[in-house]
């Protein structure tokens, strides 16, 4: 059991004894983020290369199987006062292939992926594979990563921005997109 | 990672999974694929109160990646030369994310071994690559969508063992375009086969002496261009020995001969020094080269032949007719005949009779229209000078030699 599921156990119980009260008693500007609170927004490196390189696209708005895009996650705290445990996790959707060592943060955090459709976390995945009749455990390769998940450490003040990134390629197959 | 590693029953099937992933071919993300990436941020207060999670996404359109992949169905064949209506088969697929369509284009690396016929999609034909490619143009190939291109041929007289590559080119129409073409290496089967003659009959007469020559005719009867090493051999006795075929000293030479190609090739002989009436036989083998069992022998008879002259000479009285019966008188004139005889089986050349006269005898005169005279010192020498000095086989001349009795 990760810490952070201990956490958001005891932040369910706690919503759950007092969530009538919570839900009333809350002020509106500091119980319900705005709707900016999380900005998600893609470029594609590869079309952007390209265009730098003088041989501009004319789908550069669009992206070919191949390209690498980079996604940007900006966390903004709406709230009134200062926020802890922010933890971004985002499931890599079908057709894109998590790139190796791409995920980042503009803050210290702790980077973990699953390959396991978020049941489970770990910053280097490992899998049991069987080589010559010998069961031997390697790193899950990265087109099995099915989540990233940033646990930003200690706390965001009001107004504090987090961004978190990482960076897939569009798949070349069918198969690769989890 | 221990609930990882505890689970390993399970990962080891996404792993076997994974592993068939990677070993097989399959189509791209499709065009039009909309890949909505949704993430999700939770945190707490300062007091550990749970917020709402936000969420926020970003959706990115798949665009058209064009694909093609050609694969040759037949990419060796070995027609027959001459051949018709064969065929090579190319399979087209859009390896490509979206619907697309080809043009085909296509190259004969050798010309002059194949000649395209016409073309069919499928089952359909088309006479020629234009309407081929009007056809393509109107026919849409899904993603992974395969296109079946047959290419009718036929093959020349006179090519086997040629090779020529026949390459065949899609283009994408859609752009960005993508291309790919792939090959059928054409090689006629080859036929070997080859005649040399005479075969006889020749019957050469031939005397005792260096450097004859015969000419053999060879004749490449394969479908292709060979090699032949030519042997020229005289197994039956002594009488022949070999001294160069076509012009290469020794008895062996090699050369090459196009597909249904005839050429003539001496073969230079000597005849040993044997007596008349000596037979050998001249050959010359022709031996394939690219099939060493396919040979064929020519040959020609040869005897040996001389001439032989034989001598003989009458005296008559100076009438020219009245045979000597017993006793002539000093003074008395006598002519001699004397006759040459070419008993032998060919002619002879620069014939020549001296005749040294006894003392008994004064030479007087000599007649005789196909020869040349000159008497010197008691010797009467004479020389056969008509047919160019040749007496021929079984021929006879001569002359006649009158002289008076000391």
């Amino acid at each position: 059991m990760t810490r952070s599921r201990k956490m958001s156990r005891a932040g369910l119980i706690v919503l759950g004894l007092f969530s009538l009260s919570l839900l009333w008693a809350m002020p509106a500007s500091a119980q319900t983020p705005e709707s900016k609170a999380l900005v998600i927004s893609a470029s594609n490196l590869t079309a952007d290369s390209a265009q730098v390189a003088g041989a501009q696209r004319q789908d550069a708005s669009i992206a070919r199987p191949g390209d690498l895009l980079a996604y940007a996650l900006a966390f903004t705290n709406t709230t009134k006062g200062s926020v802890s445990n922010v933890q971004f996790v985002n499931p890599l959707p079908s057709g894109l292939v998590y790139k190796a060592s791409s995920a980042r943060a503009d803050k210290p955090v702790r980077i973990e992926y699953s390959i396991d459709g978020g049941k489970s976390y770990s910053a280097r995945p490992m899998i049991i594979v069987t080589e010559a009749g010998r069961r031997v455990e390697k790193p899950a390769p990265v087109q099995s990563y099915s989540h990233i998940r940033w646990t930003v450490a200690g706390p965001l003040a009001a107004g504090a921005q987090v961004t978190a990134g990482f960076e897939a390629e569009v798949s070349k197959s069918a198969h690769e997109a989890q | 990672m221990y609930s990882l590693l505890n689970r390993a029953g399970t990962l080891l099937v996404v792993a076997a999974a994974l592993m068939l992933v990677t070993g097989t071919a399959v189509a791209q993300t499709p065009e039009g694929t909309v890949i909505t990436n949704i993430a999700t941020v939770t945190y707490t207060d300062a007091n550990s109160n749970a917020y709402a999670p936000v969420s926020g996404s970003v959706a990115v359109t798949v665009g058209f990646t064009a694909g093609v992949s050609v694969a040759a169905n037949t990419p060796t064949p070995t027609p027959a030369s001459p051949s018709s209506a064969n065929t090579l088969t190319f399979t087209v697929t859009n390896a490509g994310n979206g619907t697309d369509s080809v043009t085909i284009s296509q190259n004969i690396s050798v010309g002059g071994v194949i000649t395209v016929t016409g073309y069919a999609i499928g089952a359909t034909p088309y006479a020629t690559l234009a309407a081929l490619n009007l056809a393509l143009s109107g026919t849409a190939v899904a993603q992974a969508g395969t296109v079946q291109i047959t290419v009718n041929y036929d093959v020349l007289t006179g090519q086997g063992g040629v090779n020529t590559v026949y390459t065949l080119t899609a283009n994408s129409r859609r752009t960005p375009a993508a291309t790919s073409n792939a090959q059928s290496s054409i090689t006629p089967a080859q036929t070997y086969a080859v005649a040399t003659t005479p075969d006889g009959a020749q019957n050469l007469q031939r005397l005792p002496g260096s450097n004859y020559s015969f000419t053999f005719t060879v004749q490449n009867n394969g479908n292709g261009s060979d090699q032949f090493d030519l042997l020229a051999t005289s197994p039956g006795s002594a009488v022949v020995s070999i001294v160069s075929v076509n012009g290469v000293a020794g008895d062996s030479t090699r050369v090459t001969l196009a597909a249904t190609a005839t050429q003539t090739y001496a073969v230079v002989y000597n005849v040993a020094v044997v007596a008349a009436g000596s037979t050998d036989t001249l050959y010359l083998r022709a031996r394939s080269v690219g099939q060493p069992a396919t040979l064929n022998d020519g040959f020609a008879d040869l005897t040996v032949v001389k001439p032989n002259l034989t001598v003989t000479k009458q005296a008559f009285r100076d009438d020219g007719v009245t045979a000597v019966v017993g006793t002539v008188l000093p003074g008395e004139f006598l002519r001699y005949r004397v006759t040459i005889t070419n008993s032998g089986s060919t002619s002879a050349t620069t014939v020549q009779v001296v005749d040294a006269l006894p003392v008994e005898l004064t030479y007087a005169s000599s007649t005789g229209s196909d020869w040349s005279f000159s008497f010197a010192t008691g010797t009467l020498t004479a020389n056969y000078t008509a047919n160019s000095g040749i007496l021929a086989a079984s021929a006879s001349s001569s002359f006649v030699l009158r002289v008076s009795v000391n």
